[in-house]
């Protein structure tokens, strides 16, 4: 009896069947076998390792060389001379290091691996790590938005699962929602790897993620950093030739530029910080922190899906909070606390679909104990340009659409409030003057004009239609995350 | 979270730790699973528990023997929870195994570093056949049906560029030696 090397890669890799299993556990008897089985299985993992990192270094570099002989080809005229200029070190000496540096690659993916795994087991937070490493059949993900969204992979739904592997999409923008809570909305075209339930690559494009505190310790890599969420939201941008850029919009991150020395330059980068880095280049940059590219899938992450007239979603970023940022122009909508599970009924002005032009504050409905919620604040700066007195008062129109239903709107002063510690901004600075939508105030009823305020049947969309010069300010908008349940914990 | 010079330390020592031992522990779970999914798994649970338990862990003592002993023991649990028709290795068996992977330990980054350089000069075919199946996850199945083959003739391919990589790191190792 005994066991060849193409049994031994039958075991490794998909199991034996029970008859060659005995056989098997009887030759192992003999050490010199149970080292030929060491011997192949160090092969099996390191091949494994080796070839995965080569791989995602390689796709980068073939990004980047058609990117260059398209460029040679269409000449300097057409082509970006900041664009090539900035990467022809890179061009010279890819091919070379990607080989060479291998070996250090593989030690340095661990290593960064290690001490990204000991920092966010070592937070406070976490001594319970509720880590859905993947059980092969378990449901990683699902498409919970999509806007004009074009997968390579033929028409995918919302709602669809997405199990792990390469998701691509062409345009469009979706949001996948990660069975762990994590967030990630991708802005086509876009390269998505999901390598785990909690581990993936972004190959290419943009995007937004939010990760909640029951996420801690996602991981994104890309070409050229490796990023760790510990409890946040950021962006992440990887260019056509890996070269990567991540913004930090809430908590703070750990990133690692992967390099070709072990001088990863690991680093925590907090709120309202960028840093850039390139395949190989081993260092991170610090860049100015701009979140254009990321304002297309951030409101999505934040669970806006559309905001359209004079609605509008504010900047991923810490400046971005009620009362510390104005804007004249617009409704701005800021999104405040999430997951905030309700110790008591919370009293709020309104909570059934339908049209109203009076929010009356007497109305004492409630939201339910156990309720686990998310709230944004709604504002229309009333000391903007816009004349209260004027006879022609602009009308303000907006829409916005949220991913889960509207269960109650908050829009007396004294609510509003009352509510701001539980429900407001940490970082937000309220006012404590007059801020509701409250038609208390004599020129409102002066001027008759006709405030409309919708929310849709299926409780998703809130319309608003204001005369600009009304006394609208603030309204607090609850959602419901998920439904009360008896013990759930 | 500012967490204090200690915790860095400390946090930097256990990388230290792990990333020595980790080729080995690794090796040790392929062994003992089949497929390398639920055996990556289980290496990623076995580095969150001995980061959470690093505490425990005796300087004095090498730190791979105390982390395969924890990794006996998830591999232990992941037997428990699978179907019973699996191979399920014997407590003897596994420890055994670990004084194996404990005696190839010295010699374990030599190899690997070996693999690298074989890997370089592997055939481009060879070398793509094994991007299939390694860096991509394609099954042995899905690659026949792509290129026109079998199953078992993709098999029996893969086995010998496996044969082929462990006979080209053996002599590179052996030349090392020699020097």
């Amino acid at each position: 009896m005994t066991i060849n090397n193409q049994q031994l890669d039958q075991h490794l890799d998909s199991g034996m069947s029970p008859k060659d299993a005995a056989e098997f556990e009887q030759w192992l008897q003999d050490d010199e076998h149970l080292n030929q089985l060491a011997a192949r299985a160090e092969l099996h993992t390191d091949l494994r390792r080796s070839l995965q990192r080569r791989g995602i270094q390689q796709e980068a570099m073939d990004r980047f060389h058609g990117l260059t002989s398209l460029a040679s080809e269409q000449h300097a005229e057409s082509s970006s001379p900041q664009h090539t200029g900035a990467h022809e070190n890179t061009s010279i000496n890819s091919a070379a290091s990607a080989t060479a540096s291998s070996k250090q690659w593989l030690i340095l993916t661990i290593a960064i691996a290690a001490m990204l795994l000991f920092a966010f087991l070592s937070l406070p937070q976490s001594d319970t790590p509720k880590q859905q490493t993947s059980k092969s059949q378990e449901l990683i993900a699902r498409i919970a938005y999509q806007q004009n969204a074009d997968w390579s992979s033929g028409p995918r739904e919302v709602g669809d699962a997405i199990d792990g592997g390469m998701v691509q999409l062409q345009v469009g923008i979706a949001r996948l929602d990660f069975s762990n809570g994590a967030t990630v909305t991708l802005q086509g075209p876009a390269k998505f790897e999901i390598l785990s339930a909690d581990r993936t690559r972004l190959h290419q494009g943009v995007l937004t993620v939010h990760v909640p505190g029951t996420a801690i310790g996602f991981q994104i890599e890309t070409p050229a950093i490796d990023v760790v969420d510990l409890g946040t939201a950021f962006g992440l941008a990887v260019g056509f030739d890996g070269e990567t850029d991540v913004c930090v919009f809430e908590g703070e991150v750990e990133v690692s530029a992967i390099g070709k020395t072990s001088n990863s330059d690991g680093r925590l980068l907090h709120a309202g910080n960028a840093v850039r880095s390139k395949p190989m280049a081993g260092k991170l940059e610090t860049v100015l922190y701009e979140t254009n590219r990321f304002e297309d899938g951030w409101p999505v992450t934040s669970g806006v899906l559309q905001a359209t007239g004079l609605m509008k979603f504010v900047s991923p970023g810490p400046e971005f909070v009620p009362g510390r940022f104005e804007d004249n122009e617009h409704i701005v909508v800021f999104a405040e606390r999430q997951g905030i599970k309700l110790e008591s009924e919370l009293l709020v002005d309104l909570t059934s679909p339908g049209l109203y032009q009076r929010i009356h504050r007497h109305t004492n409905e409630k939201i339910a104990a156990g309720t686990t919620i998310r709230s944004y604040l709604l504002q229309l700066d009333p000391l903007g340009t816009r004349e209260r007195s004027s006879e022609n008062k602009p009308r303000v129109t907006g829409q916005i659409t949220f991913d889960k239903p509207v269960i109650g709107l908050i829009a007396s002063t004294a609510r509003l409030t009352n509510t701001d510690e539980l429900l407001g901004h940490p970082e937000g600075q309220y006012k404590t003057t007059r801020r509701g939508i409250e038609p208390t105030r004599k020129e409102d009823n002066l001027g008759r004009k006709h405030d409309a305020v919708i929310l849709s049947d299926d409780r998703r969309t809130l319309s608003l239609d204001l005369s600009a010069g009304s006394a609208v300010d603030q309204i607090r908008v609850i959602i419901q995350e998920a439904e009360q349940k008896q013990d759930k914990e | 979270m500012n967490r204090d010079q200690s915790e860095n330390d400390r946090r930097e020592v256990f990388a230290q730790h792990w990333v020595a031992a980790e080729p080995s522990v690794s090796a040790y779970v392929f062994a003992v699973i089949s497929g390398f999914h639920d055996a990556e798994d289980l290496v990623q649970q076995i580095a969150q528990e001995t980061a959470r338990r690093f505490d425990q862990y005796d300087p004095e003592r090498p730190f791979l023997g105390w982390a395969l002993w924890i990794t006996k023991s998830r591999v232990i649990d992941f037997y428990r929870q699978r179907s019973r028709d699996q191979l399920v290795f014997s407590d003897d068996l596994l420890k055994r195994l670990g004084d194996v992977i404990v005696s190839r330990e010295a010699s374990r980054n030599d190899r690997r570093e070996a693999l690298e350089h074989c890997l370089d000069h592997l055939p481009e075919r060879s070398r793509k056949l094994l991007d299939l199946r390694y860096a991509q996850d394609t099954s042995s199945h899905k690659i026949a049906e792509v290129i026109g083959s079998t199953t078992g003739s993709i098999r029996v391919t893969l086995t010998r560029i496996r044969d082929r990589l462990a006979d080209c790191v053996q002599q590179r190792m052996a030349v090392e030696e020699a020097r």
